[in-house]
């Protein structure tokens, strides 16, 4: 609708043909782009169609309308749209017992599904020590409604996430990554293609937060992991408002989007980590496989990898556990190397679709997992976008304050 | 006694959005020049070759079609091919219909 809206803006009166399952979609950019009358016809031309026939039984079918639509005179309400009413998103919105909520919550469409921890004041201040910068400091504006990421929503999301203050710095950097505009998260957070942020710690914030980066770094069971992830992806829904169905068109839908986080296993690594210092990057794959190799030495891993990523990809983050990092490394490569060699293996970029969105760079190598054989694909299209971590002044007091939160399991 | 909880909303606030009417309509397309305009989905440029059909179909030579391809993939008001696509709706268009291929 975006650029129905534009043509409109430079004095051309314009209908959009959509399909029928994006009305709600279009309507919500329309209104977002303060143009709600903005016209459109849905129509049945299944998406992204390469079928000659449906397309031109679809658009017979719809040409009526569209031409009713670019010439039927305006109603008022197109010509001159009433302002509607906004929520409240100041002070307490609602008191309740924990059930009420919830309920609460979840029927505004503020969850992710999961229950959340009420963000009270009190809560909201205690995480909001986790940072120097003021509450009401604005990170940016998220797509599609353009809200303001400011550090106390940020905070506000944190809690509901379960995400403790020594997180805020690094939720703060993670919000200032997908706002960055070479991270294309505009484009990812609304597309048909469920692609999902997928997050990678650097630095000694990895062991203050015990993010984990060893074995099951991506399984549930680890809190830094799991609420960060939680936290970043409440916040793209109640501060960018992307709602499933309506802004988020994902087609099927991605479990990453609950959280995928994981921290680089420096430790374990022969190379030098992704980033020296305290840092987050993100990108927005869609697709994660695990493969063995068909035999552990250098060209087994290597060729294995290979063959796997075939001839369609456009983006891959290799997931190399340590022992097959060592192995590598062993055999003379690099992670330079090894992102060079399969770099040069990428297929040619298609002209049209999100493909477009890939840069140069192709190729990411991660060292994470534990004792094994497995290796991970992480595979998407688009940019890898780093932001350092900015620590507060209080940060040691911090940590040591959060330090025994960590599992101590049952032993049986 | 059941704990009570006032909470704050996770929602974020935005600018005031000024809002707009949309532009008067032609009163019909005879004699008109009708831009159809393709995004980059791959469904978009076809869906236009049978909306072209369509109204050759109905208006024959009556009416005048221009046509406008974008080749990025993002916004095109952002975009690179703003320019153009603006030069295209001043000097070609009098009324747009707008394919987005989803």
């Amino acid at each position: 609708m975006y650029d129905t809206i534009f043509a409109e803006q430079n004095q051309k009166p314009a209908v959009a043909l959509v399909n029928e399952g994006f009305v709600h979609d279009a309507r919500s950019a329309a209104a977002g782009k303060g143009m709600p009358g903005a016209r459109f016809v849905p129509q049945t031309v299944p998406c992204e169609c390469t079928v000659t026939n449906k397309i031109e039984a679809g658009v017979r079918a719809a040409m009526g309308d569209v031409i009713a639509a670019l010439t039927m005179p305006l109603k008022p309400e197109e010509e001159a749209p009433a302002p509607r009413p906004t929520e409240a998103t100041r002070g307490a919105v609602f008191s309740g017992d924990l059930s009420e909520v919830q309920r609460f919550f979840y029927k505004r469409g503020w969850t992710d599904g999961l229950p959340i921890l009420p963000p009270t004041r009190e809560a909201v201040d205690e995480m909001l020590s986790g940072t120097d910068l003021p509450p009401d400091h604005v990170v940016g504006k998220m797509i599609p409604r353009l809200g303001k990421a400011t550090v106390e929503k940020i905070a506000i999301n944190a809690v509901m996430a379960g995400a403790l203050p020594t997180a805020m710095s690094l939720l703060i950097a993670g919000a200032e990554a997908v706002l960055d505009p070479q991270s294309s998260f505009g484009i990812f957070e609304v597309s048909t293609g469920s692609w999902a942020p997928f997050y990678v710690i650097n630095g000694p914030i990895r062991e203050q937060l015990r993010i984990n980066g060893g074995t099951g770094a991506l399984s549930p069971g680890d809190l830094a992991n799991a609420t960060i992830g939680r936290a970043m992806g409440l916040m793209v829904k109640n501060l960018g408002g992307a709602r499933k169905g309506v802004e988020d068109m994902g087609v099927l839908g991605n479990p990453a989007k609950y959280a995928m986080v994981l921290a680089e296993n420096e430790e374990a690594s022969p190379w030098e980590p992704l980033h020296g210092d305290n840092c987050v990057t993100v990108s927005f794959p869609n697709s994660y496989v695990q493969i063995v190799p068909r035999g552990t030495d250098a060209d087994g891993i290597v060729g294995t990898i290979k063959d796997r990523l075939g001839a369609s990809w456009r983006q891959v983050t290799l997931l190399v556990c340590p022992s097959h990092a060592q192995t590598l490394a062993d055999a003379g490569w690099t992670r330079e190397r090894l992102v060079e060699h399969f770099q040069r293996l990428r297929p040619e970029v298609p002209s049209t679709g999100v493909g477009r969105l890939s840069g140069s760079e192709s190729v990411s190598v991660v060292v994470a997992g534990g004792p094994g054989a497995w290796i991970g694909l992480v595979m998407g299209v688009g940019r890898w976008v780093s932001r350092p971590i900015c620590l507060p002044k209080n940060w040691d007091q911090l940590v040591k304050r959060y330090r025994d939160h960590a599992p101590n399991y049952l032993r049986y | 006694m059941v704990a009570t909880y006032d909470v704050l909303s996770p929602w974020a606030e935005t600018d005031p959005m000024p809002l707009q009417g949309i532009t008067p309509r032609v009163p019909e397309l005879r004699g008109k020049r009708i831009g159809l305009y393709a995004n980059y989905k791959r469904a978009a440029s076809p869906i236009q070759d049978a909306v072209e059909s369509e109204l050759r179909a109905r208006y024959g030579s009556e009416i005048t079609i221009t046509r406008f391809a974008q080749h990025g993939s993002s916004d095109i008001a952002s975009s690179d091919e703003g320019p153009s696509f603006v030069e295209w709706l001043n000097k070609e268009v009098d009324t747009v219909i707008v394919a987005v291929g989803d």
